[in-house]
């Protein structure tokens, strides 16, 4: 008997077990096409795209310039942060904090600094200053860890410019391409804000859309689009200073912060309600602590880990089908059609996709699902694509589907696999926002605590999903490693 | 012998190259059915320019055996081989292969595998064979082609002389003609008719194996112990 012993069969036993653990996952899930005329809403809002219309929108000129002005003061100070913190970043106390800010979402940030600040810009920046240095720290880290200079002379010399030297400045390109591609991102948390209320972009597509002002909404979106589009010609590290000072002079700082009412925040409406009684019963304490558990964390965390793993199916079907569509060797010339679509699809954040597909198929998980496939199955298609153009090829290669049957899908597959497995925490620590749609991930319970004024609930639920994210996180990294899958991304 | 042969090749003051840099300006050259040709010039004299040329002539009856064997790390062997005859069957019909060997291919090419001294391994993903094996296993996807001609650039680089002269014997049962380059000196002499030097873009000689003469292998030679 001859044994079988292939990297493929690896990959594929793999796949296996992640379709296997997706269709368990959508069997259970909610999934129904709840409208009655999904096709009548889906043609609406293609109309509105036919004809978008910006002329009706007051504050336009306003929205965007918010918009734009969180993103830059936002990263700003998280890459300026994150410079600072790259080089403390092995010691594990700085580690876990960094880990800790970036697993609560900008928009559960947000809704924690809206009970502190109300809707000033304070609010905005923060929420994304702070998610984004956990972000910026790690990864300048690991770029200045691949450092062509030896690490010990920064780890070592605690001098400003040994790591000025040492550090950043041989590091810089890679450092700069990163916090450039960050800002792309932190235009999309901008815009996103809006859902809460801070007048960004985002604040305006919610109206337009819930309303049914569809020409509006399709000029807004495209309007976002255009923006990302052009990031590379309105965005330069000059220009970025000119920003800054736009933003001090131009965004409102006032809040309505009283002193007061922050030392209420802290003292009292987010400490659990049954600690401030004045007789500590832990009985009551312990029932109010087991009904949390079992009414709001358990099912919140068993929805957003559904939503998750049937979002991650969906988005490897969806990955695997779109990448070949955008790659040179396997369409031709037409590839750049297939690389506007997977643009498209991934400038659109999250959020705003499973709203537009709401308003389609009505509420249930699919939605979500369907936005987070979308999303992130159009991230991973786009990065296929790219690699599998750079696979080197022989001259008799063969053409066409035998082409990307033989040569070119089983040489990005394990680069598949990786991105999928880096995903997930990305898609979990989404699924958990989305319930701000009334999908009842974490989110939703966390949304409904703020609705409630419940804040101990709210800061509670907030600390699990951010527990939730580490623990996967730190999970996925280990099966990473002992799958060997970190090689092939750095490789 | 081969006198009455048809061509196979023939070039006459052709450009060989990129268009505005040609690496030949001026090539003429004819091979005949039959005819086993060893090519030999130093690194960067132009070989694999010539040989991907002439396999692009005729591709359709070419099995090329190019000199990175750039084979797909993550299929085994067998699939590897199968490759070769990709174009000569329907796409559901390969990806069917793909998913389950058919029988009748994994007897050809276990047989095959057993001549290349791959015995065992059919199944095992490139990534987990060492330089060499990689190396017959390339030749193994030309072989299994079984085309009238065979063109290697460097095919027996890293392996050792015994294995090597035992491939050439396989490869020369299989095709009737074959055009390799190479840079052992020995097996060019003793294993091929003829044997042609190229030098700065050009031929610099083309003879007979019997008829070489040492000034013209060292005007070859002598430059590659230097540039390796």
């Amino acid at each position: 008997m001859i044994t079988v012993d292939t990297t493929a069969r690896k990959y594929r036993l793999i796949s296996l077990f992640i379709a296997s653990l997706g269709i368990i996952t959508l069997l259970m899930a909610d999934i129904e096409i709840s409208a009655t005329d999904p096709m009548d809403e889906l043609l609406a809002i293609l109309a509105g795209f036919i004809s978008p219309d910006l002329s009706q929108i007051d504050y336009l000129a306003e929205a965007l310039l918010t918009t734009v002005f969180f993103a830059v003061v936002g990263i700003s100070i998280a890459a300026t942060l994150g410079i600072f913190l790259a080089p403390l970043h092995h010691l594990p106390l700085i580690s876990h904090f960094c880990a800790f800010i970036r697993s609560i979402h900008e928009l559960f940030w947000a809704l924690i600094f809206l009970q502190m600040f109300g809707l000033s810009s304070i609010t905005g920046v923060l929420a994304i200053a702070i998610p984004y240095t956990g972000i910026f720290a790690r990864v300048y880290s690991d770029i200045l860890e691949q450092s062509p200079l030896d690490r010990r002379h920064w780890i070592n010399d605690t001098s400003l410019s040994v790591w000025l030297y040492t550090g950043i400045i041989p590091c810089w390109a890679a450092i700069a391409q990163y916090t450039r591609y960050r800002f792309e991102c932190g235009l999309r948390s901008a815009a996103i804000l809006g859902f809460i209320g801070l007048p960004t972009l985002g604040y305006y597509l919610e109206t337009a859309f819930s309303q049914g002002q569809y020409n509006e909404a399709a000029g807004l979106l495209l309007l976002f689009f255009a923006m990302i589009a052009t990031l590379k010609w309105w965005l330069n590290i000059r220009l970025v200073l000119l920003y800054l000072i736009a933003a001090i002079v131009y965004l409102p700082w006032q809040s309505q912060l009283e002193f007061k009412y922050l030392v209420r925040f802290i003292t009292q409406d987010i400490v659990p309600q049954p600690l401030l009684e004045p007789t500590l019963n832990l009985s009551h304490l312990s029932q109010w602590f087991g009904d949390l558990v079992s009414g709001q964390i358990l099912p919140g965390i068993g929805a957003s880990l559904l939503l998750s793993v049937s979002a991650l199916l969906c988005c490897g079907v969806i990955a695997l089908l779109t990448w070949p569509l955008a790659s040179r060797a396997i369409i031709g010339r037409g590839y750049i059609l297939g690389h506007g679509l997977l643009i498209v699809m991934r400038s659109t954040p999250e959020i705003i996709l499973a709203f537009v597909i709401m308003l389609i198929i009505g509420p249930s998980m699919l939605p979500a699902i369907l936005a987070l496939a979308l999303h992130n199955g159009a991230i991973i298609g786009y990065l296929l694509a790219h690699r599998a153009d750079t696979v080197p090829l022989r001259v008799d290669r063969p053409n066409g589907l035998n082409l990307w049957a033989y040569e070119l899908q089983p040489q990005i597959y394990p680069s598949f696999i990786s991105l999928i497995f880096y995903r997930f925490e990305v898609i979990l620590r989404e699924s958990a926002i989305l319930g701000m749609l009334g999908v009842t991930t974490i989110g939703f319970y966390i949304d409904s605590a703020f609705e409630a004024l419940f804040f101990d609930v709210a800061l509670i639920l907030i600390l699990v999903t951010a527990a939730l994210n580490m623990l996967v996180n730190s999970i996925s990294l280990r099966l990473r490693r002992y799958l060997a899958l970190d090689r092939i991304l750095t490789a | 012998m081969t006198q009455d042969c048809p061509t196979v090749f023939k070039l006459s003051n052709q450009a060989i190259g990129f268009k505005n840099q040609p690496i030949f300006s001026n090539l003429s050259l004819m091979i005949k059915q039959g005819e086993k040709v060893a090519i030999v010039g130093t690194s960067g004299s132009g070989k694999s320019t010539l040989l991907n040329y002439l396999y692009q002539c005729r591709s359709v009856d070419v099995a090329y055996c190019p000199q990175k064997s750039m084979l797909v790390d993550t299929l085994s062997v067998y699939h590897n081989i199968y490759m070769g005859i990709l174009n000569q069957h329907g796409f559901f019909y390969n990806v069917i292969n793909l998913i389950r060997p058919f029988p009748e291919h994994k007897t050809r090419v276990e047989q095959l595998t057993r001549r290349l001294g791959l015995t065992g391994l059919l199944f095992k993903s490139i990534d987990k064979l060492s330089g060499g094996q990689q190396q017959r296993c390339a030749i193994g996807r030309a072989l299994y082609q079984r085309l009238p001609i065979f063109i290697g650039d460097e095919p027996f680089s890293g392996l050792d002389p015994k294995q090597s002269v035992e491939l050439l014997k396989a490869i020369k049962e299989q095709h009737q003609t074959v055009v390799v380059a190479l840079h052992n000196k020995e097996m060019a002499l003793n294993q091929f008719d003829r044997i042609i030097g190229i030098k700065d873009g050009a031929i610099a000689f083309d003879t007979p194996a019997t008829e070489v003469s040492s000034e013209q292998l060292e005007l070859i030679y002598h430059r590659i112990e230097h540039s390796e």
